[in-house]
């Protein structure tokens, strides 16, 4: 093929072999063009990837504006034989060109096959780009364990050869190799090799296969119309027998003409090792980017300095590993590597010295570093200049500003409200959440204030609350609103994970708006007007709040208008309403228009009030847990706000429920109790209400019920409320022999609902006696309390 | 220094274990060494081995693999497999002694720990009698060296009056010395090993001289994972060593391999005169164990419990050359169920109380139920009484 000009140098994709390899001959080729599997849309973007501060990986995204979810990714590594062509022109003043398939002409076929099969809803936000990483197609995941030709053509080589899999065959052919060639004669050994092997070979390894080729070659003689002499191919190695150009250009000219074609651009975007990596679905994927990127970097000695890379993790996780084990390990591994016939240790033989002798046979230590050695994670950067939207770099900006990096490693975060910098790292994550970009997720408190108040049931903090806390507390609100924050609600804690994807979805925002604010403002908008359920809308509502998005309010509050009329279901009212109570009570903060927020709430509620009593609250159980729930919220909610008539009115339809003794028990016991905290019944009524559910008339199912709304969530409580913890006892001190024992499992079963810390402090409390009744008098056993006084005598040493 | 350590005699019971192994056996022996056993696959690989030995080593490196792994040499001899199972396990351990660092076998009693360890002494020093056998009355005389003490009153402190120690013999000569049950051996016993292990000498002190190990000296240590923790490794002795973990054998089908060619081999040395035993039964032994030991049926199906005892291939192995000997003599040399009913239940009820139940639990849920299985249940029932 030489007399043509044109010198095919098929790769492994993301192979540091075959990077050096390229290098090599590309040195000695001088071509005046190099051709890299690649699209062609991406053409326009390569003088960016000579820009000093790109960092690779990063992945060129070719996409259609309009389908969003079909973007093609082309990721290439510092160690991708492709990235190494791409510089070495770039650097030289070569010229440099993509020549596969347009993605624009794929992306088009795809739909028009889309259309002819049941639609599947598309998975936005989720990773679009796990279905459409086809770039690289050339070795496809070996899912049997026996992969036709075409899927996994290194599979067979590596039979032939004796080595159990082509990974690994190709790494120690190919891969491994450090020393130079003369003459390409590595190309031309992978050119014969190919060239037997899709002789065998019935099909093409993926849909588009042939038409690829066709346009592969269709470059090539373009190029070669040029006028262009010397022609470097850099592609997979499967494809490099299809690309002579003397086949027939009618052929080709049939497979790529009329095709179907959708408008695409094309930009840089960062990308990490994780993505490079098999185990994240891209086909082309290779085992262990970060070996692989390890055999790149470093120039000799490949095994100790993997193995003290190694060491070194270890003793990140606090597990010994000595130099003098290292010292051993590369020792081990060179004898093995010796005794398998290979002149140099490769990933295998490293592992099981590993294994040996650092880790004593013990798997363990390994699999903990597992991702940090075998992916090596890192991410790359992409020059500022580079053409990318707007939103792009508005994000860029604010998280330069904020300090808060985009890593793909895992990583927790904890903000303080009451910082400025934090409040608005909280701001732009929740902002960002709205535009479906979950960058970071939000962990709940773990120092609730309430649970050491006793309420855990009833004062649920929502993350909401932290922030309009810290909002209120900053604008003066009483003293003892502040002192809560330093317990910790103003703490929120985020874990953050940048994932590559995400700069698809940035793209696809950026249609809403050039900044996060306005894109979130302009999405959620659109996104209101669709939402019809209440707590849907309700819950888009304390987001707007957090996202700090003010100009959302009257929209939102508009529509809560117009759906809140329209539902005349009580369950979903009564969902709505705490959140609603928050923002009604907060919500001239904002300088939103709460007037008209509270009308609509006043009228919710007065209307659960009327609707409450009247329905048929006879459930099945787990409705009518989900029924306690919401009772409770509202009540704490309407409790928190302070509205006196809403209040009252509220009261009053509980007060009438439980008079009309036909509500469930479970809902008749918690009302009861709630009404007795709110003073609406005295002591006299609790222990009446009490003994009529508890006597012998009612059923003892009816009683279980009853204690368990009475009590639930309830342990510290009758702890600490005297009058509570004396109506019980008295109740249970006047229970009849007979009664008890049908009673027995009913307390029983009510008391399991407490934690087994709670049960025991009731216990004890009950064993250190106390009284029953707060007016009872205390009555000391004196004839027994003085038997002990010996011992005590003797154990104090008083002389007696 | 090297004159002597070359010059040092061997004296006491080691000496006459030598002239052991270097005439052969008047009278065939109960079980021969492996390098008895197998010496003519060993004088086969020795005559076409042509790679490099590493100093003292009878095979090279790829020979020892070949002689441990089974293979056809160039003149199509061939050698039988000595462990079936992974590769890995066997190359690593040979590439850990041609590095002059100790071996560490570690493992779940029955598999092939012991087994390995003779071979792989056998393959490079020719010699797998070197053996130091840990148990929780092992002193460090058996490890360093002893003193005839009828020579030592009489001449006092004298080289003649020293015992050698196995592992001290095999320094002086480079060859492999075996360490059985390591974990056994009390903690401050097994500490001595360190200065041999990281210094290759051992001094003593009462001659004022020491042997240094001659090159081809190393250690090859066996190790319990049930009795972790009984006497655990100090992490100084521990580094000195590479640890490979042997596995239980991945598939039935390895399994009754191994059993197969162990119970015929071992048949041949007892002069059984029963037939070859069936597949079948082997299959079923092996089914047996395998599920009791995973807490599973085979299928998946249905979840077992495990009974205390230890059910590894080993075991098996026992339990087969029984119900053979059982056949051989009181049956009519086939091997049948009610046979192997006995051995089966002696290997798996070693609690009385737990175990048995266990045991007649999976013969009513299982045994039972299985096709084709009605005569073991049978003769298990029989047996339980």
């Amino acid at each position: 093929m030489k007399d043509s000009g044109i010198h095919v140098l098929g790769v492994r994709h993301h192979g540091p072999g075959s990077a050096r390899s390229v290098l090599e001959a590309l040195e000695r080729l001088h071509p005046d063009l190099i051709l890299v599997e690649g699209p062609p849309e991406g053409n326009g973007a390569l003088p960016i990837a000579s820009a000093p501060t790109i960092q690779p990986p990063v992945a060129l995204l070719v996409y259609a504006p309009e389908h969003m979810d079909r973007a093609g990714y082309f990721p290439f590594a510092e160690f991708s034989p492709e990235w190494n062509a791409l510089q070495f022109g770039l650097k030289r003043g070569i010229v440099v060109r993509f020549m596969d398939m347009p993605i624009g002409h794929r992306i088009a076929l795809d739909l028009i096959e889309k259309q002819s099969q049941p639609p599947t809803p598309p998975t936005l936000g989720a990773t679009p780009s796990e279905a459409s990483v086809e770039g690289h197609g050339m070795d496809e995941d070996s899912q049997s364990d026996a992969p036709e030709i075409h899927q996994d053509p290194l599979y067979w080589l590596a039979r032939a050869a004796g080595f159990s899999d082509g990974e690994r065959w190709w790494d120690y052919m190919v891969e491994q190799r450090r020393r130079s060639d003369q003459g390409g004669d590595i190309f031309k050994a992978i050119l014969h090799a190919m060239t037997a092997l899709r002789r065998t070979a019935t099909q093409q390894p993926d849909r588009y296969g042939l038409i690829r080729e066709a346009f592969m070659r269709r470059s090539i003689r373009a190029a070669q119309m040029e006028g262009f002499k010397r022609i470097a191919v850099v592609c997979g190695a499967w494809h490099a027998p299809a690309l002579s150009p003397k086949g027939s250009v009618r052929a080709d000219m049939a497979l790529t003409s009329n095709l179907p074609r959708v408008e695409t651009q094309a930009v840089w975007v960062p990308w990490t090792h994780g993505r490079l990596s098999r185990l994240t679905g891209y086909s082309a994927g290779i085992v262990s980017p970060g070996w692989y990127h390890h055999l790149w970097t470093t120039k000799e000695d490949v095994a100790t300095g993997w193995i003290t890379q190694v060491a070194r993790l270890l003793r990140e996780q606090d597990l010994d590993a000595s130099p003098a084990q290292i010292i051993d390990a590369v020792r081990l591994s060179e004898a093995l590597a010796a005794l398998r016939d290979r002149p140099l240790p490769g990933l295998p033989e490293l592992n099981e010295a590993i294994l040996a002798t650092l880790c004593f046979g013990n798997p363990e230590p390994l699999r903990m570093i597992y991702r940090k050695l075998m992916i090596g994670e890192r991410m790359g950067r992409i020059p500022n200049h580079a053409p990318t939207v707007p939103l792009q770099r508005d994000l860029e900006r604010t998280q330069t500003v904020l300090e808060m990096p985009a890593e793909p490693t895992r990583k927790d975060m904890t903000l303080d409200l009451r910082e400025e910098r934090d409040l608005n790292r909280s701001i732009l994550l929740h902002r960002l959440r709205l535009i479906e970009i979950p960058w970071g997720a939000l962990s709940f408190n773990p120092r609730n204030p309430f649970a050491s108040r006793g309420q855990p049931a009833l004062g649920q903090s929502t993350p909401g609350s932290s922030l309009l806390r810290r909002i209120q507390g900053g604008l003066g609100r009483p003293a003892e609103e502040v002192e809560t924050d330093k317990t910790g609600t103003s703490l929120e804690k985020w874990t953050l994970e940048w994932r590559p994807e995400f700069a698809v979805r940035i793209i696809e925002m950026s249609a809403w708006g050039h900044t996060v604010q306005e894109a979130a403002t302009a999405y959620v908008i659109a996104l209101i007007v669709r939402t019809t359920e209440l707590p849907k809308l309700t819950r888009l509502i304390e987001l707007t709040l957090l996202a700090d998005l003010p100009a959302l309010i009257d929209p939102l509050m508009s529509q809560l208008q117009a759906r809140a009329a329209l539902t005349s279901d009580v369950n979903v009212i009564m969902d709505a309403i705490p959140s609603l109570v928050k923002l009604a009570r907060y919500g001239n903060v904002r300088n939103t228009d709460s007037a008209l927020l509270i009308r609509i709430l006043r009228e919710l509620v007065l209307r659960v009030c009327v609707m409450l009593p009247n329905m048929n609250l006879w459930l099945a159980q787990e409705p009518q847990n989900e029924m306690l729930t919401r009772i409770n919220q509202m009540h704490v909610a309407l409790l928190n706000w302070g509205e006196t008539d809403l209040c009252d009115q509220w009261l009053k339809a509980l007060h009438e429920i439980i008079g009309r003794s036909n509500a469930p028990a479970l809902l008749t016991g918690r009302m009861v109790r709630l009404l007795f905290e709110a003073g609406v019944i005295g002591v006299d009524d609790l222990r009446r209400e009490a003994s009529k559910a508890l006597s012998q008339s009612s059923t003892p199912e009816y009683a279980a019920s009853w204690l368990e709304g009475y009590l639930r969530g309830g342990a510290v409580l009758l702890l600490h409320d005297e009058v509570l913890w004396g109506v019980l006892r008295l109740w249970v001190r006047e229970v009849k022999p007979a009664m008890f024992k049908s009673v027995l499992p009913v307390l029983r079963r009510a008391f399991t609902t407490f934690s087994a810390a709670e049960r025991r402090k009731l216990g004890e409390r009950l064993r250190a006696g106390g009284r029953t009744d707060p007016d009872e008098p205390v009555i000391i056993d004196s004839t027994r309390g003085e038997k002990t006084l010996a011992v005590l005598a003797l154990l104090l040493g008083i002389e007696g | 220094m090297s004159k002597r350590t070359a010059t040092t005699s061997r004296n006491g019971a080691s000496a006459q274990k030598a002239a052991a192994v270097e005439n052969k056996p008047a009278f065939s022996v109960l079980r021969e060494h492996a390098e008895q056993q197998f010496s003519h696959e060993l004088a086969e690989l020795t005559k076409h081995d042509t790679r490099q030995r590493p100093p003292n080593w009878k095979l090279s490196p790829w020979a020892v693999a070949v002689y441990l792994l089974g293979g056809k040499l160039d003149n199509g001899f061939e050698i039988s497999p000595k462990y079936i199972g992974a590769r890995r396990v066997i190359e690593i351990a040979i590439a850990t002694l041609a590095t002059d660092r100790a071996l560490l076998l570690l493992g779940v009693p029955g598999t092939a720990k012991t087994w390995v360890s003779e071979h792989l002494a056998a393959a490079i020093s020719g010699d797998s009698t070197l053996l130091i056998q840990g148990t929780a009355g092992t002193s460090e005389e058996q490890i360093r060296y002893g003193w005839n003490y009828a020579r030592l009153l009489a001449e006092g402190p004298s080289q003649a009056a020293l015992v050698p120690s196995p592992l001290m013999y095999a320094m002086s000569e480079g060859k492999i010395a075996r360490v059985e049950e390591m974990t056994r051996i009390p903690s401050d016993v097994q500490d001595s090993l360190i200065t041999i292990l990281s210094e290759k000498t051992l001094p003593i002190p009462e001659l004022n001289t020491e042997i240094q190990a001659v090159k081809g000296f190393n250690v090859i240590a066996t190790s319990n994972d049930r009795d972790r923790g009984v006497n655990e490794l100090s992490s100084a002795l521990k580094r000195r060593y590479n640890t490979v973990v042997l596995p239980l054998p991945a598939t039935p089908e390895e399994e009754v391999d191994i059993v197969q060619r162990r119970v015929s081999s071992l048949g041949q040395a007892l002069e059984l005169p029963a037939e070859a035993p069936a597949l079948r039964e082997i299959q079923r032994v092996v089914t047996v164990f395998r599920e009791l030991r995973s807490g599973v049926t085979q299928d998946g199906s249905a979840k077992l419990k495990s009974p205390s005892a230890t059910l590894s291939t080993a075991e098996v192995i026992s339990v087969v050359t029984h119900g053979l000997s059982l056949a051989a003599h009181f049956g009519d040399g086939t091997l049948r169920a009610h046979d192997l009913a006995a051995g089966i239940m002696g290997a798996i009820v070693k609690d009385p109380v737990q175990d048995k139940a266990i045991w007649q639990e999976y013969l009513e849920t299982v045994v039972k139920e299985r096709d084709g299985w009605s005569d073991l249940y049978r003769a298990c029932k029989e047996m339980m009484g």
